[in-house]
């Protein structure tokens, strides 16, 4: 009796391993699209959201016996996918060159009213893309949680690990330099601007 | 061009996050993350409490057939008021002997406000009755480690005042980095130390203050073990073998469990 219980207990362990692994690869299938956009949009470079995402789930799987029974697994790849990206941001200061790619036609040239209009729409978005491209990225980062994933302020206070106070102040500041950049003066030739990445705010000590 | 602007940035983010290659996502998948299918056991602090054995961690072994560290535990072995008489002399005759860090005064008599004991490691925490200056001192065998550190008064962002440090018997300190930050919420304040001893090799120092009602804080390293830390007094101190980081914090407090993130700027030190 007791040797059959304890081939029982194995083939049982073994199962629950199996049912463990197979869990996570279908928690995997189902975000990891959704990690890799919002990855994108903070690092706005696809090689480094990969990356990210990699190194995210391979924490996630560290983890997995802990992860696997939270309500929200997904929420919680996605805050480490942040705090990674955040963590790595903050170690090097980032020089970013604005490439203002060929000139774009004036609106008078296009007689037709509506043509030009859904240029001036092109070329506002096309103008909001780039000055998205051009914020730091904590400040992209508290907009994707924002705007993108449509998180409330106490939400992206938490996984950012600041007060709400500071998420208000850090998407007013981000939304005017947007305003700011992206209804500047029209393209042509080449600018360049400088955008070391922002310390986060700390209290703290060094030794 | 007036920008009607949040409609318009929620547009131009999705549009931006449909340009990612289905490629991509399928390379993800085919990772093997090996994901952990079982549990690590970790004892907790009541079983410690009662005077079961610690766990060992078995860590490199440097020079000979005794781990580095030998009888550290994740979690405190046992729960003191006050550091042991031997850990206590040596780290007043450290303190005693170190200066003040830079834009900091002379201050002191020091009394120890958190103790953690692992094994026959002992780390205290010790204030000397104002909220800017206090001291750390990492005691075991055969080194002592003692490092004194001033908060800037005005509790603003920018750089603090100061930090000295000292180790006792030539052995121990070495190169030393740290990351420091203000998780917010129920970790205010905390620092995360990558120390060398020379008798030992290296090891992980964090420690911070925690708010009131917070009744537990166990780390999340980078490699997925958990360390539980003390908490005591408002602060929490925990520390292991090796370099592992530590992204997450998980916080007891009477309302339940959650996980506070632990990032910050890393700051480079000397030993």
């Amino acid at each position: 009796m007791v040797r059959a219980g304890r081939v029982d207990k194995r083939i049982g362990t073994a199962m629950g391993r199996h049912q463990a692994r197979e869990d996570f690869e279908r928690f995997v299938d189902q975000s990891v699209n959704q990690l890799l956009r919002t990855a994108y949009l903070i690092t706005w470079d696809l090689p480094s959201a990969e990356d990210l995402v990699q190194e995210s789930l391979l924490r996630v799987a560290r983890r997995w016996p802990k992860v696997r029974s939270m309500a929200y697994p997904t929420a919680y790849a996605r805050r480490i996918l942040i705090n990674l990206a955040l963590d790595g941001a903050r170690r090097r200061t980032r020089h970013k060159i604005e490439l203002e790619v060929g000139d774009r036609p004036a609106l008078e040239e296009y007689p037709d009213q509506r043509a030009a209009l859904a240029l001036g729409t092109v070329e506002a978005a096309a103008d909001l893309q780039r000055a998205l491209g051009n914020l730091t990225r904590r400040q992209r980062a508290t907009l994707v949680l924002r705007y993108f994933e449509d998180l409330p302020e106490r939400q992206v206070a938490e996984i950012l690990g600041c007060s709400i106070g500071t998420v208000k102040s850090t998407t007013w500041r981000a939304l005017e330099r947007l305003r700011a950049m992206a209804s500047g003066p029209p393209a042509g030739g080449r600018s360049a601007s400088f955008e070391p990445e922002a310390m986060s705010e700390t209290k703290g000590r060094t030794l | 061009m007036k920008l009607d602007l949040e409609p318009q940035l929620r547009s131009a983010l999705a549009a931006r996050a449909a340009t990612v290659p289905t490629g991509s996502g399928s390379r993800l998948r085919a990772v093997d993350y090996r994901p952990r299918t079982h549990r690590v056991p970790v004892r907790s602090a009541a079983a410690t409490m009662a005077g079961a054995a610690a766990v060992g961690t078995a860590v490199a072994v440097l020079g000979g057939s005794q781990p580095a560290f030998a009888g550290w535990a994740a979690a405190p072995t046992q729960t003191v008021d006050a550091p042991s008489a031997g850990a206590a002399g040596d780290c007043a005759a450290q303190l005693a002997a170190l200066p003040a860090p830079p834009n900091s005064t002379d201050s002191g008599p020091w009394s120890p406000v958190a103790t953690d004991v692992r094994g026959p490691f002992t780390v205290v925490v010790y204030q000397d009755g104002t909220d800017t200056d206090f001291a750390t001192c990492f005691s075991g065998p055969p080194f002592t480690f003692v490092s004194r550190s001033s908060i800037d008064a005005s509790g603003g962002n920018g750089p603090v005042s100061g930090s000295s440090s000292g180790t006792a018997s030539g052995l121990g300190g070495g190169q030393m980095t740290e990351n420091e930050g203000a998780g917010g919420g129920d970790i205010p304040q905390w620092s995360l130390a990558h120390l060398n001893s020379t008798s030992q090799g290296p090891y992980t120092l964090v420690e911070g203050r925690i708010a009131s009602g917070v009744t537990g804080v166990t780390l999340v390293r980078d490699d997925g073990q958990d360390v539980q830390a003390t908490t005591e007094n408002g602060w929490f101190i925990a520390w292991w073998p090796g370099n592992q980081g530590v992204t997450t914090a998980q916080v007891t407090t009477p309302a339940g469990v959650s996980d506070q993130s632990l990032s910050g700027s890393a700051t480079p030190g000397g030993g």
